[in-house]
């Protein structure tokens, strides 16, 4: 009896195991007949976007008006088309091409674009990684001579060149491409913004407190001290991110370090130490002193910089271009005023020029370029962004694109209407060919040479900000930036190509 | 017969079956490790090789005052999660075997900030610490002790203590669980024959408890080192080693100085350092349990 129930037993379990396998079997046919079944109907889809783009794309470019949209075989469905975008603003409608692709895929129900977001620094950190490991995203935004150095590196970046029509081409500005053109003549990304530095006030606060907007560095020493004693922070600035020193970098300008770059950076006959640059320090550092800057801007980033200025909480914040979507439609917005900043009547250097220039871009993978389908989509949809349309949808975010277009500008909040007033008058230099930075002396190579200077540069300006360096410390600190400065154009004359 | 013998000698299959294990390490332990130190004697980028410069990437690092002042910051907070972890630790095992109400709700409590993400940890103490915004010091201020409301983050001084106060409460519950395994395998025969001969109960913790476990407070005393070296995550979310890179951990000034200044011949410098203390302080702990066992 015993051992009848036990046969019993393990006949019923082997007829168990028996059940899951075939289960197991049937499942995964399912699954894979799925796939080929969705495969198959890839395949079977007769039209091909490349051509249809294409032939769109011109139609767009002659009108100039129009997005593209239509597709030619109206009753074929067109091929569905995935893309990865990468950047660094995670609200799509505060960065000038998120705002852009959704519009964009409104009118190309085929075209599927992820947006994946990082932190800046992460970003910038995993950027080149990607790029030496050939695993970039196909659509990616990054510094403009950051992605021509690593096209010259590793050419994990397409050359765009060939899509660069005469045409589209016409819809460009002539600054727009500069930074963006390697030596030898190849265009390896599509523009941004034109990036200038800017300075947000909130007018409102100033009012309250019967200051004058600044115009020179003593009014802004003034506008400081009555601040102070009424408990406002001047100046929105925080030293936990790194990079938004431009508009203290701006000040470097003002005291010469663009008017005297051959001398500091190329000949090397002028030392950083006793170049008029001091001035600039000095000023950054008096300012801290006077308490201009929030008292634990040390553990403060830059968008905790951005929520103090919009919550009312400070009268000015330094802003660069691709940045203003943060402030473009918060409240604070109405009581802006936008300024190129103070100027220092005692320097001799252009005081109206103000560093600028389409510095950063859109660069497509070279894995990406290879899918004629993606990178129609990806041409088409840059393409769109320097129309009327695409123009106003970045405005919306904050941005002015370097497109020859005229648009109505009433629709667009105060930034974007001063900004664009600001940018068009003719009596401020702005050089869009050039960049805040230096180190296009030496290659426009950031990664062997201009980051060893560039890096601790911006850091004493952020460690004068953050008060762990004084102005009398300036000397010292400014004679380690002339030993690291020797080095580097050594190094650079040691191994130029 | 005695061929088929010679055909699978025992030898042969130890080397096919630690083969693999041997591959896998010198493919990810060894050759990175080898990598390392030779990229510390170049000048390298992310793109570019320049080649060998000597020791002028090691005569740069040991001679640079931030990397003086980041040793120093590893120093305190190796030496601080030490000299805290162990004895918290020992004292959470002594509560945690002990019989009360409530027991399973300390043990849980104490050991779930050890499964919770690191940088989540990190953030939730930002907004306990931070000056600006945190609430410590916003409580401090709110009954009158506005003197006592230091930068415990974003200072020149006090952000490394604060980091082993973090990294010790996200951890001592998990030392706490080590001891109390440790407790629980300890024979009870010793205390026994100490209960009949009249041991009070501070006798027979210092005199029997505390001795067994030396095993357990070697290994739990070697992990809190090697933890304490690879600290990372804290600082980065703290303050990102500001002011100035005054709070900098070797751990984030080689990641800040491979990563954003691409200046990979003195990171390896970093990380070769890194190698040296973690190693040192493991063979000297190896070194000093060999000689307890064999005693």
């Amino acid at each position: 009896m015993c051992y009848i129930s036990y046969t019993f037993r393990e006949g019923t379990e082997h007829m168990k195991k028996k059940a899951v396998y075939v289960l197991l079997a049937l499942a995964i046919v399912l699954l894979s007949a799925c796939n080929s079944k969705s495969n198959n109907n890839d395949s079977s889809n007769a039209s091909t976007n490349a051509a249809t783009n294409k032939d769109n794309t011109a139609a767009t470019t002659n009108d100039g008006n129009k997005a593209t949209n239509a597709n030619a075989d109206a009753d074929k469905p067109a091929k569905e088309v995935k893309l990865t975008y990468a950047t660094f603003i995670g609200d799509g409608d505060k960065d000038m091409m998120g705002i852009v692709i959704k519009e964009f895929m409104k009118t190309h129900p085929n075209v599927k674009i992820e947006t994946q977001v990082y932190d800046h620094d992460t970003y910038q950190q995993k950027l080149p990684i990607m790029a030496q490991s050939n695993t970039l995203p196909d659509l990616f935004w990054w510094n403009a001579t950051l992605i021509t150095g690593a096209f010259d590196q590793n050419h994990s970046i397409a050359d765009l060149t060939q899509y660069y029509d005469d045409d589209f081409k016409a819809m460009l500005t002539p600054a727009a491409l500069v930074n963006l053109t390697t030596k030898d003549g190849k265009i390896v990304g599509f523009p941004a913004e034109m990036q200038v530095q800017g300075w947000l006030h909130n007018k409102a606060l100033f009012d309250k407190y019967g200051v004058k907007i600044p115009t020179t560095f003593d009014e802004l020493k003034d506008a400081v001290k009555t601040f102070k004693q009424n408990n406002v922070v001047t100046i929105a600035e925080g030293t936990k991110d790194a990079w938004p020193t431009w508009g203290f970098e701006d000040w470097l300008t003002k005291w010469g370090i663009h008017a005297n770059a051959d001398a500091l950076f190329n000949a090397n006959t002028m030392k950083y130490s006793e170049s008029d640059v001091v001035n600039a320090y000095n000023a950054v550092g008096e300012l801290a002193e006077l308490g201009a800057f929030p008292a634990n801007n040390s553990t403060m980033g830059f968008d905790q910089a951005i929520a103090l200025f919009n919550a009312g909480k400070a009268a000015m914040i330094s802003i660069p271009s691709d940045q203003l979507g943060k402030i473009v439609g918060t409240p604070v917005e109405k009581d802006t005023e936008y300024t190129w900043g103070i100027q220092f009547p005692n320097s001799k250097y252009d005081q109206l020029r103000v560093p600028g220039g389409v510095t950063n871009g859109y660069a497509v993978s070279a894995k990406a370029a290879e899918d004629p389908d993606k990178i129609a989509a990806i041409v088409e949809l840059n393409k769109f962004r320097f129309t009327e349309e695409g123009f106003k949808l970045s405005l919306k975010a904050g941005a002015n694109l370097p497109a020859n277009v005229s648009a109505d500008l009433s629709e667009f909040g105060k930034i974007i209407q001063d900004q664009a007033k600001m940018i068009a008058d003719p009596n401020v230099h702005i050089d869009l060919t050039s960049d805040y930075s230096f180190h296009l002396i030496w290659d426009a190579n950031w990664e062997a040479y201009g980051s060893k200077f560039g890096t601790p540069k911006g850091a004493l300006i952020n460690a004068l900000i953050d008060g762990s360096k004084k102005t009398k410390d300036i000397p010292a600190e400014l004679k380690k930036l002339d030993a690291i400065k020797d080095q580097v154009i050594k190094d650079w004359k040691a191994n130029k190509k | 017969m005695v061929n088929n013998l010679y055909l699978f000698s025992k030898r042969w299959i130890k080397t096919a079956f630690i083969l693999p294990t041997f591959l896998i390490f010198a493919v990810y332990t060894v050759y990175p490790l080898y990598n390392i130190i030779l990229t510390s004697f170049k000048k390298q980028t992310f793109y570019e090789d320049f080649g060998f410069v000597g020791l002028d990437n090691w005569k740069n690092v040991l001679k640079d005052e931030i990397v003086h002042k980041v040793l120093w910051n590893t120093v305190i907070v190796v030496f601080g999660e030490l000299v805290l972890l162990l004895p918290l630790g020992i004292l959470l095992g002594f509560l945690l075997n002990a019989n009360f109400k409530g027991n399973h709700f300390v043990r849980v409590a104490t050991f779930v900030p050890y499964i919770l993400s690191g940088v989540m940890i990190a953030i939730i103490w930002f907004f306990l610490l931070d000056p600006g915004v945190g609430v410590i010091n916003a409580i401090l201020k709110h009954i009158g002790l506005d003197s006592l409301a230091f930068n415990w983050i974003g200072g020149t001084k006090l952000t490394p203590y604060s980091v082993v106060a973090v990294d010790t409460w996200k951890s001592v519950g998990f030392y706490g669980v080590l001891f109390l395994t440790g407790l629980k395998m300890l024979p009870k025969d010793s205390f026994e024959a100490a209960m009949i001969d009249g041991a009070t109960r501070w006798q027979r913790t210092f005199y029997i408890t505390l001795p067994l476990l030396k095993e357990t407070i070697k290994i739990s005393a070697v992990m809190i080192v090697i933890n304490a070296f690879n600290s990372f995550q804290t600082v980065l979310m703290l303050t990102g080693g500001g002011p100035n890179n005054q709070s900098h951990l070797i751990t984030t000034l080689l990641y800040k100085v491979s990563f954003t200044q691409y200046d990979f011949g003195q990171g390896s410098v970093l990380a070769t350092l890194l190698f040296l203390f973690v190693m040192a302080f493991s063979i000297l702990i190896l070194a000093f349990s060999r000689k307890r066992i064999e005693e």
